[in-house]
């Protein structure tokens, strides 16, 4: 049933229990706030989103309070205004003047709402209060006492969403800090969303602490390859370098939240990567064109009907995927499909962690079925069933392939990789656009954000080289014309492209039956 | 300022002109190209309108932020009756072209130019239709937003450098 | 019109058309221009003006920067009248805002707007005269030129690139001692001004030289899209100070001087008579002039004081904002003009509603009067080339940008 009021003048209908603040929200009035978030509990202890009521002589906090029936509320008369400015004054009164060497600065909240809700000058006269700065909470989360505003949104993340109440307030008034209790340790797998949470440079993650200033970094969207979630990512670069990946919100997938082993994930991408085509002269392996290793590769694969076992990998995108289903049906006919994987974790919880660790598990059963998996291809290549290997992807091991001629395309050059016969560069899902099926069936497209590393080239556009030497055009020129042509020929993901994918991606089967219109485009001047 | 422009390119032209603003006090007309020299002629011609001065030429990239890609921005003075209009084409990245206004006044000859050069617009019937400020043989259309900023096309090879 | 030279076509058996390349690095020259010309003897049939030399990629630059990093951009266009631009470009960014500047900065950049115009002026004619064998007329000009910078020296902190005014304001007020110093370099600036009217205004060899060469009539010129000095030589008075006030220059009392013959000679004595005319505006100027603030009380478009931005987290964020995320400007588009120099310099601004412009177009006047450059050479000697081409003052920063 819904409650009807007025926001500014404004008739809002609303479900009941909705708090004014997202009431406000919803109708297209932004409330400025600090210690509210719309995935913790609501707090109303920073008073930043105080607004007129018509049913309230004083002001009320609009993250706490419910829409009420019949009720007028002002969220920006001359006296909310005043409110907001006196509220900084509180908060910025014992703030250090850090902005020069504070982590937070350009993505500040208190920067933020200070310079659009006040621009007020200083009335202190006297010196601010002093506490501990750059203190280690964890190994990974440094705190500064005099930057906290104490709105706690830290504290109830450890004991709301990770469950795990590692963090409360020390000492009171003035004197409040934030602790972690004595006898625990800040060591929940998700300890570090509240970087992200902390709206001010309180809490700063040590591995990203003085590396880039935020204005110099560029965002593109992304996700996470660390396990079958799929969590939606910001990946931010600078000069061609990944700096940091933060999460992105997803209320389908991940809420606001990552792990904090996905969110360092960004570290491994360059982790021994494979940088150019390698072919084995003999024994040795020497450094070939991309042309010259496709020849050596098409010597290897073609005319063996099913002589040869193709392994993809649950951790290629749908594109690549789509590309090596093409490759197999107009160039290696009779060839062997088989799925590799990297190995399930044992660390699954109710909230973001899964124990496959694959990316696209679900993409390779949307487009191949259930396929044979790596324990299958040993015994296939043991018993001479398989001779020839050509692996998409680095998830296998070189006793997979024990005894039989292997092509590698992989991003990470492993030991198996390493023992190929003809191995070629990927890149990695931070160089190429793409999508990945996450366990539940959600397709989430991901944003190149960085130049190819070496030479690598990207899953969909290697197969269709591949496929040209083989003598078969895949007639893919792109990695969206790629998701288009998979989306025409699987009725699961029909109508999807990189586009109509959006930010929060689409659910398998969510059919479109017609090309979504392109993203809504800027407003008219 | 000068409403009545717009009002009587309007009257003349009612299924040429696809909306007018005058935001900021800039009267401005969205007009279609296929009839655009004829237009231009008009607002020359016409003796309460008496556009004389052709002011400026210019093309706006919208990449990726809006279809169609290029908006061809004309500015034009009357002297006599001191008014103004802005003239605004739309067109598609995959048919960038607009009739050359050199046949109604011969100064916007280098400013389309200009256009076709560090835009890629073509202005057809432009009787010089090359490059102005980039020498022939650079490649791409460096206003463009999707031309880096920092891409450098040098016509020598640097001391030690291998072409 | 502006069709490609070609080579050497028939005609006599023993004689034949000469093309020649003037520039791009001439003496001559002014700035970098290259010019293909086809002589008939002394005569020239055609001539191809190829610009861009110049071409650093201004609006490129604009793009990736903030609003107020515009600023030196500004400058290096019309770099010998650089306050000109910079007013210009703060004038279209209040526009596109929806603010006006105090009336004390609006004074204040007339009266250095002005002092630029005279420079430009004086660069340009001294130069011409130099050109054409008057060196002492240009030594004069560049005196006079000098005293004009030395004062800007004390108002702004330099002699050529100022970076002066701000969006809402300017860099700081005009120092205590302005209007006495002005007093004397205004003196000694119009007695130099004197001196070379009167050793070019009747000379023989400057007349033979400048009258009746380059011509053009007015509706041609604005055909052409000619502004400024160069239009007002041939008859047409548009002046955007006198046709569109902007700022305050509906207060003032001066006169718009035109020409008759759009020829080298009327160009001449325009400029010489708009240098008397700003003068006359300057003066005015000092004497409206009222104390009061010079920058707009706007914390969202002006940074706060020094001691408040080091001593207080209020001035820090204040401070921070502006510079990194630059000032926010509405989305919209303005086009915006002013009498510069050379003619009409216009800004036609676009914002997407962020802290960078989406676009900053210059109108710059020389464009268009490079383009009709062609007619004024054509028909003439080669030796003309050089004093109407002078004449045309084309300032390579703002042609090519």
């Amino acid at each position: 049933m819904g409650v009807n009021c007025k926001i500014n003048g404004q008739p809002v209908t609303v479900e009941n229990g909705t708090s004014v603040l997202e009431a406000a929200r919803g109708a297209g009035f932004e409330v400025p706030h600090f210690c509210w978030h719309p995935g913790l509990s609501r707090p109303a202890n920073c008073r930043m989103c105080l607004v007129d009521a018509s049913n309230s002589p004083k002001p009320i906090p609009s993250c706490y309070i419910g829409v009420a029936e019949g009720v007028d509320y002002t969220t920006d008369s001359e006296h909310v205004r005043e409110l907001r400015r006196a509220i900084l004054e509180f908060i910025l009164l014992n703030h250090p003047i850090d902005c020069a060497i504070c982590d937070q600065a350009g993505e500040c909240e208190l920067q933020n709402n200070y310079f659009d809700y006040s621009l007020q000058s200083s009335r202190l006269a006297t010196e601010k209060n002093h506490k501990p700065k750059a203190v280690a909470l964890s190994d990974k989360i440094t705190f500064d006492g005099e930057r906290c505003i104490v709105c706690t949104r830290c504290v109830r993340f450890c004991d709301e969403v990770a469950k795990t109440s590692e963090l409360g307030v020390k000492n009171r008034g003035e004197r409040s800090e934030i602790a972690v209790f004595p006898g625990k340790t800040l060591t929940n797998p998700y300890s570090m969303n509240i970087v992200d949470l902390c709206p001010v440079g309180a809490l700063t993650s040590t591995d990203f602490r003085f590396k880039c200033r935020v204005w110099f970094m560029s965002t593109v969207e992304s996700v996470c390859d660390q396990c079958s979630r799929g969590c939606a990512i910001y990946l931010d670069h600078h000069k061609g370098e990944v700096m940091r990946y933060r999460p992105r919100e997803n209320r389908q997938v991940n809420d606001w939240w990552v792990c904090d082993n996905g969110r360092m994930s960004y570290t491994t991408l360059h982790d021994e990567r494979v940088l150019a085509p390698v072919v084995r002269e003999g024994a040795k392996p020497t450094r070939a064109t991309l042309d010259a290793a496709l020849e050596r590769a098409k010597a290897i694969l073609a005319g063996r009907g099913d002589k040869v076992a193709v392994v993809v990998s649950a951790t290629l995108d749908n594109e690549a995927l789509f590309a090596a289903r093409r490759l197999v049906a107009q160039a290696l006919k009779g060839a062997r499909v088989f799925v590799s994987a990297r190995a399930d974790g044992a660390d699954q919880d109710d909230i973001l962690l899964r124990n496959d660790k694959n990316p696209n598990r679900a993409g390779v059963e949307a487009l191949f079925g259930a396929l044979p998996d790596t324990a299958a291809l040993r015994a296939a290549v043991a018993s001479g069933d398989v001779t020839h290997v050509l692996a998409l992807g680095g998830t296998f091991s070189a006793d997979d392939v024990q005894g039989a001629t292997v092509i590698a395309a992989s991003v990470h050059a492993t030991e198996a990789v390493r023992a190929a016969e003809v191995v070629l560069p990927l890149q990695s899902h931070a160089e190429h656009d793409g999508s990945f099926t996450n366990f539940a069936g959600q397709v989430q497209r991901f944003q190149a954000g960085i130049a190819p590393v070496g030479e690598a080239v990207a899953g969909w556009e290697l197969l269709s080289r591949l496929g040209r030497a083989l003598g078969a055009d895949l007639q893919l020129s792109s990695a969206g014309g790629a998701l288009k042509a998979l989306a025409k020929e699987q009725p699961e993901f029909t109508g999807f492209t990189h586009i109509s994918l959006g930010t929060t991606g689409r659910k398998l089967g969510s059919g479109l039956t017609v090309e979504a219109p392109a993203e809504p485009t800027a407003t008219a001047p | 300022m000068s409403k009545h422009v717009l009002e009587r390119l309007q009257a003349r032209f009612a299924d040429q002109v696809e909306e007018t603003h005058s935001n900021q006090g800039d009267d401005t007309a969205y007009v279609k190209r296929d009839k655009l020299v004829e237009l231009l002629t008009f607002l020359r011609d016409d003796a309460e309108l008496a556009f004389n001065l052709p002011v400026d030429l210019t093309v706006v990239d919208w990449y990726q932020k809006r279809e169609p890609r290029f908006e061809v921005v004309y500015h034009l003075y009357s002297t006599t009756k001191k008014h103004r209009v802005r003239l605004k084409v739309r067109v598609d990245e995959d048919d960038a072209r607009v009739p050359s206004s050199f046949p109604v006044w011969p100064g916007f000859d280098w400013f389309e130019r200009e256009a076709w050069d560090l835009y890629g617009v073509r202005f057809e019937g432009h009787p010089n239709h090359t490059r102005i400020m980039m020498w022939e043989g650079f490649e791409g259309h460096p206003l463009r937003k999707d031309y880096p900023i920092n891409k450098r096309q040098p016509l020598t090879t640097l001391l030690g450098e291998q072409k | 019109m502006s069709e490609i030279l070609i080579e050497t076509e028939g005609g006599d058996l023993d004689s034949a058309p000469m093309n020649l390349q003037m520039g791009p690095s001439h003496p001559a020259m002014h700035g970098t221009i290259k010019m293909r010309v086809k002589l008939d003897g002394e005569i020239v049939q055609k001539t191809q003006v190829e610009v861009g030399y110049l071409h650093r990629g201004f609006e490129k630059s604009c793009e990736s920067v903030t609003w107020s990093q515009v600023m030196p951009y500004t400058d290096r266009l019309n770099y010998v009248s650089p306050l000109c631009n910079n007013v210009g470009y703060c004038m279209a960014v209040e526009k596109l805002i929806g603010v006006r500047a105090t009336e004390r900065c609006e004074y204040i950049r007339i009266i250095m707007a002005e002092s630029s115009r005279i420079c430009d002026h004086l660069t340009c004619v001294g130069a011409s005269a130099m050109e054409l064998g008057g060196f002492t007329a240009f030594l004069y000009a560049i005196e006079a030129r000098e005293e004009l910078w030395r004062l800007t020296e004390t108002v702004t902190g330099a002699r050529l690139t100022h970076s002066y005014c701000r969006i809402g304001g300017l860099k700081d007020d005009l120092p205590v001692d302005f209007l006495p110093n002005y007093r004397v370099v205004e003196k000694k600036a119009r007695s130099l001004v004197a001196d070379i009217r009167a050793l070019l205004d009747r000379n023989r060899i400057f007349l033979d030289r400048m009258k009746d060469v380059g011509s053009m009539t007015a509706e041609r010129a604005l055909q052409w899209g000619f502004t400024g000095p160069v239009l007002r030589s041939t008859g047409s008075d548009y002046d955007v100070r006198k046709a569109s006030p902007y700022m305050l220059y509906d207060r003032f009392d001066f006169e718009v001087p035109v020409g008759t013959k759009g020829d080298n000679y009327d160009r001449y004595l325009v400029r010489m008579e708009e240098i008397e005319q700003s003068f006359r505006i300057i003066d005015q100027c000092l004497k409206q002039m009222k104390p009061g603030p010079v920058n707009l009380e706007d914390g969202r478009l002006l940074l706060p004081p020094k001691d408040e931005v080091y001593g207080s987290i209020e001035g820090t964020i204040a401070h921070f904002k502006i510079i990194m995320d630059g000032i926010q400007v509405p989305p919209g588009e303005v086009y915006s003009y002013s009498e510069a120099g050379n003619g009409e310099l216009g800004f036609y601004l676009v914002s997407t509603g962020e802290g960078r412009p989406y676009k900053c177009r210059v109108r710059p006047p020389c464009w268009s009067l490079m383009q009709g450059l062609h007619e004024l050479l054509e028909g003439y000697q080669i030796a003309d080339i050089v004093p109407t081409f002078g004449s045309v003052n084309m300032i390579g920063g703002e042609c090519d940008r």
